[in-house]
């Protein structure tokens, strides 16, 4: 098994690949890791219910095996999770909590010789208050008695606990500010080429399709992490379906082609660009949560934008924000952590990306995908 | 391998949901399905991990055991028969609270001057309304400053405005959100009508006289009000405590000033910051039953430390009315409480007569129960004009009920106030009231002129709002 | 050249100007400025720093924020620097200022970057006239605080 190799593959747990997001493979891979002791401990989401999980560091296999399943209303991002813990880990992680985790390990803060990311295809993630009204406005459901849920076609359908199913197209959810985070939406990482393995549904077709996870091999770590659950009898691989390659490469396409929509409709150009800044943060309430929160940020408690910023300066707009808006210009990663946990909703991804689209695009470069070092480190410019 | 609860912050009465991770240290993470909050947190909430510092049980400044302490404590309150009171600001769970009625019987006080309002009004005083009513109303009117009092309401606020409502504020200092600012002293100018709600806050320290006038500007107009509150369980505490006979605060002052009380027990409360230094000094007996360290932990004969409030098993109502469950096991605090009080308290029991008395068959955070919301006659307030020429108002917050220092060590005025008295950019402003004088730095805002704000406590004050004179 | 370097009509408002310059060739450049009788507009507010690389984003930040109308980031000419690529890492931190300053609205011309030797006196003397000329055109920051003119 090497770099570059794709299998479909699943758990031989029928019980886990029964509960899986498609097959149960990451699950068993996880497990696998800990059993065989590749890894000390593994991150995933202690599940506790459909829109509630908490990231948890385990060495326990079975709170492993019970955290299979993906769950798009828990928008987590695990980077700062293994942050400086010094862990032999190994975790599922979507685009951004893999761009995460690579930034940190940049910053010293994660080893990624002793990571293993275990990659997942990410179409998107929604907020889980979002997620409850919309069901009860727009679909007309409880949350209480949402059973599952799953997206086709386009269109972002809820199972109930009485059988049925509930679809409603996502541009007409996102139409109505429901649906997927606004990063996601122009979120361009859909099959996260930076983890070890990457994961996800796309691509499974014919009868195994929903039974299935269509693997990709990224790095030599992934190839250890993925033959190790197979020699461990944890997990079943076959080569995919040419099909299956083109169809998930396919939908791949579509989906940046999607994001590349939103992206060119949430950023239009604007004038008076300094008055709008100063009325999104004016309700700051220097709470410190965007800062705490950044997956790219690892300055623990003493941080440049903190420690020159007073509560009782009366400047026009913070040093902090100043500060952080120059220091994500090329880290920030669009994981939209910030604009979740803002206590005053400032939609501060769409501010943070305001600087970062231009300056990223200028330097070509873009954070978390590789190991290059943030331009603002280097000794001199590239480009 | 690292442990993590979910919790509520004690910070205050929004109902905030969070998580709290051990791991060698505490950390704070996000809970964003909390319907309260949906995992946002101010400040204060972002700084739990300072509050949440760890206590021991000590008698007389040697470390003991929990029950001995408890046990030294019985010993002690009733030799002090008589003149014992229990104060409980709501800052534990309704399980604790109702145990602590049992226990406090002869002389209770939570804080609150229930007595100086009329009975008709209790409920709108204990009960807010949903936030999701906020959210929905076509006139807001604050008589508070939301960013710095109660910050989690400022979202709420602002999803209001977006749909069209419009927002008054009156208040000391022009606010970001509010379409029209009215200063207190122009309350009169104030329109309310059957489409206004009123956002005020009622506490310890509040001017009864006051809130007494915010009830009844509502109810003359016909508008809703909902009162914020800053403990984490002040409606559990005010709904579970409307049968029993209550002290007020200021009361509480005046009898352990006068030597009627001489001990003093307080759950999970620091009297410290709402009751004057010199009158704490002539307690004989000072216990404090807790779960974090404090300022009044120093200075307690007996502590009994029970786990931090996270770690707990219980119940808290939040403004709302929010009933929600903590998501700890611990349960020692009801045990102290127990051995004190010379019964067993039960748990199981306890939970069931909480969730009797608000009308719910099992607790369910996505449901706010149904609550009375009784009619009241207008109260006859007399609120005096402020007669000095400036003043030094307290701006109360999470911080200060705590004691928390933060990076508040300042005042907010006027910038026509700092110029016609000179102030050098960078400099200092003396501030002299009741014979004491301080020296502060100051900040420049949107502020009423000859106003001073603080969100800090500088031991100058005479409640809310102190006659100061001002100088370079 | 001299007799007509008088500083442009005024209009009653003059902009403030903080100009960073390195110890061993910008400074130097002022200094001869000042010595070489180029008449100057009394706008500027130089702040020596040992070298240019020194110059974080957050002191230029602190000085619109206190008042500047424009902020001047000067330096040794790229090859010069005095700690040999100092001057490489402050056109690093330069591009993401520039970048803030650009996204945030303020106009570039009160965010200037220029290299100048300690013999440039008049280079010196020249830019900070136009900067204060096209200073006075655009009147002040927008970043200034009430309170301060
Ligand atoms: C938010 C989200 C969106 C996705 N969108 C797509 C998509 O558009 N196209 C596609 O091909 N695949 C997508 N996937 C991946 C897919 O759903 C499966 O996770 C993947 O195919 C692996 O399936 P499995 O049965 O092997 O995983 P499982 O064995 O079920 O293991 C899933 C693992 O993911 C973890 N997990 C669950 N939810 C999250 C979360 N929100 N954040 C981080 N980790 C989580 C669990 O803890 C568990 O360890 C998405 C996954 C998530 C979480
Ligand atoms: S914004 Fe900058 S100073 Fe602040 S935490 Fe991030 S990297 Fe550190
Ligand atoms: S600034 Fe916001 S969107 Fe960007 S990496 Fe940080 S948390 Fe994510
Ligand atoms: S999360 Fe929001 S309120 Fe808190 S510091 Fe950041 S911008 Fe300010
Ligand atoms: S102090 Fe109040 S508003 Fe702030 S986080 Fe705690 S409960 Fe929420
Ligand atoms: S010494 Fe002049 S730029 Fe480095």
């Amino acid at each position: 098994m090497q770099k570059g190799d794709m299998f479909v593959g699943w758990s031989t747990k029928e019980d886990i690949r029964k509960r899986g997001g498609s097959g149960g493979l990451v699950t068993s891979v996880l497990a696998a890791a800990l059993d065989k002791k590749l890894v000390d401990a593994v991150v995933v989401l202690r599940k506790i219910n459909e829109f509630e999980a908490v990231p948890v560091i385990t060495s326990d296999v079975n709170e492993v095996l019970k955290s299979a399943g993906s769950l798009h209303s828990v928008p987590s991002n695990f980077a700062k999770i293994i942050a400086n813990k010094n862990l032999k880990v190994a975790l599922p992680a979507k685009g951004c909590d893999t761009r995460g985790i690579i930034e940190q390990s940049k910053r010293n803060a994660v080893s990624l010789d002793n990571t293993f990311i275990i990659g997942l295809n990410c179409g998107g993630s929604m907020h889980p208050s979002v997620t409850r009204e919309m069901l009860e406005i727009m679909y007309k459901i409880k949350p209480e008695d949402v059973h599952g849920e799953e997206i086709e076609k386009g269109k972002l359908i809820f199972e109930t606990k009485d059988g049925k199913e509930h679809a409603i197209t996502i541009d007409e959810l996102e139409e109505k500010g429901y649906g997927r985070r606004e990063s996601c939406r122009y979120c361009m990482i859909k099959i996260p080429t930076n983890a070890d393995l990457a994961c996800g549904n796309w691509g499974v077709v014919g009868d195994l399709a929903g039974k299935a996870t269509f693997v990709e091999v990224n790095s030599e770590k992934g190839a250890k992490l993925l033959q190790n659950a197979i020699d461990a009898g944890y997990v079943q691989v076959e080569k995919p379906d040419e099909k299956g390659v083109a169809a998930r490469a396919k939908i791949k396409g579509a989906m940046e082609g999607l994001g590349k929509k939103w992206k060119d409709k949430v950023f239009v150009p604007m004038d008076n660009r300094l008055e709008y800044f100063r009325k999104e943060l004016e309700h700051c309430i220097d709470c410190g949560a965007c800062k705490t929160v950044c997956p790219t940020c690892s300055c623990g408690d003493v941080s440049k934008c903190t420690e020159y910023h007073l509560r009782g300066d009366a400047y026009k707009m913070s040093m902090y924000h100043l500060i952080r808006f120059l220091h994500l210009a090329d880290s920030c990663i669009g994981c939209g952590q910030c604009s979740d946990v803002c206590p005053v909703d400032i939609p501060l991804t769409r501010l943070y990306r305001r600087f970062a689209n231009p300056m990223q695009e200028q330097l070509k470069y873009e954070p978390g995908m590789d190991l290059r070092k943030p331009p603002y480190f280097e000794a001199k410019l590239e480009v | 391998m690292a442990n993590v609860y979910s919790t509520i912050c004690p910070g205050c009465n929004f109902g905030c949901g969070l998580y709290i991770r051990e791991n060698g240290n505490l950390d704070v993470d996000f809970r964003k399905s909390s319907p309260a909050n949906s995992g946002k947190l101010c400040r204060f909430g972002m700084s739990l991990p300072r509050l949440y510092t760890p206590v021991r049980s000590m008698v007389d400044g040697k470390e003991v055991e929990l029950t001995e302490a408890a046990k030294d404590a019985a010993k002690r309150i009733s030799a002090s028969k008589g003149s014992v009171a229990f104060l409980s600001f709501g800052n534990t769970t309704c399980e604790e609270h109702l145990a602590f009625g049992k226990l406090g019987e002869a002389y209770l006080c939570t804080g609150a001057d229930f007595e100086a309002l009329p009975k008709d009004t209790y409920q709108t005083i204990s009960v807010g309304i949903p936030y999701s009513e906020i959210e929905a109303a076509k006139h807001i009117v604050l008589f508070i400053d939301p960013y710095e009092q109660y910050p989690l309401i400022v979202r709420r606020i602002l999803s209001a405005k977006k749909k069209g409502a419009k927002i008054t504020s009156v208040w000391w200092k022009d606010l970001p959100l509010a379409d029209e600012n009215l200063r207190p002293a122009d309350v009169s100018k104030l329109k309310l009508s059957g489409d206004s709600l009123v956002i005020a806050d009622f506490h310890p320290l509040s001017d009864m006289e006051n809130v007494k006038n915010v009830l009844s500007l509502a109810k003359n107009a016909g508008a809703r009000i909902t009162f914020l509150k800053p403990f984490a369980n002040s409606t559990g505490a005010y709904i579970l405590s409307k049968d029993a006979k209550q002290k007020s605060l200021v009361q509480l002052v005046e009898d352990i000033n006068k030597g009627a009380i001489k001990t003093l027990f307080c759950l999970e409360s620091d009297p410290g910051e709402m009751i004057p230094a010199e009158t704490l000094g002539k307690l004989t007996t000072l216990i404090v039953q807790t779960g974090m360290a404090s300022a009044i932990t120093k200075k307690a004969h007996v502590v009994i430390a029970h786990e931090p409030l996270y770690k707990k098993k219980g119940t808290l109502i939040n403004n709302e009315g929010r009933a929600q469950s903590l998501g700890g096991e611990g349960t020692r605090g009801l045990d102290a409480l127990g051995v004190m009080a010379g019964v067993k308290f039960e748990f199981g029991v306890l939970n069931e007569s909480v969730k009797k008395t608000i009308g719910i068959n099992s607790i369910d955070e996505f449901t706010i129960p149904k609550y009375d919301r009784p009619g009241y006659a207008a109260p006859q307030a007399s609120v005096k004009p402020v007669d000095a020429k400036t003043a030094l108002v307290s701006v109360f917050n999470p911080f200060m009920w705590f004691g928390l220092p933060d990076d508040n060590d300042f005042v907010e005025m006027n910038l026509n106030t700092a110029r016609a008295l000179k102030l050098l950019k960078s400099g200092t402003l003396k501030i002299r009231s009741n014979g004491s004088a301080i020296e502060k730095r100051f900040k420049i805002g949107p502020v009423q002129e000859n106003v001073l704000l603080t969100g800090r406590k500088f031991g100058i004050e005479k409640g809310m709002l102190t006659p100061v004179e001002i100088s370079r | 050249m001299s007799a007509e370097a008088v500083a442009p009509n005024t209009n009653g408002w003059e902009p403030k100007i903080v100009a960073f310059c390195c110890n061993w060739c910008s400074y130097g450049g002022a200094d001869s400025a000042g010595m070489g009788r180029f008449q100057q507009p009394p706008s500027t507010r130089i702040i020596r720093v040992m070298c240019s690389g020194r110059i974080d984003p957050l002191h230029v930040f602190n000085a619109f924020l206190e008042g500047a109308d424009a902020v001047l980031v000067t330096g040794c000419h790229i090859g010069d620097c005095h700690y040999v690529n100092g001057n490489d890492k402050t056109k690093i931190k330069y591009k993401f200022l520039e970048n803030v300053a650009q996204e945030l609205g303020i106009e570039k011309e009160r965010l200037q970057l220029n290299w100048i030797s300690a013999s440039e006196g008049e280079r010196f003397a020249n830019f900070i006239r136009d900067v204060t000329a096209q200073i006075k055109k655009l009147g002040p920051s927008p970043l200034k605080p009430a309170g301060v003119v």
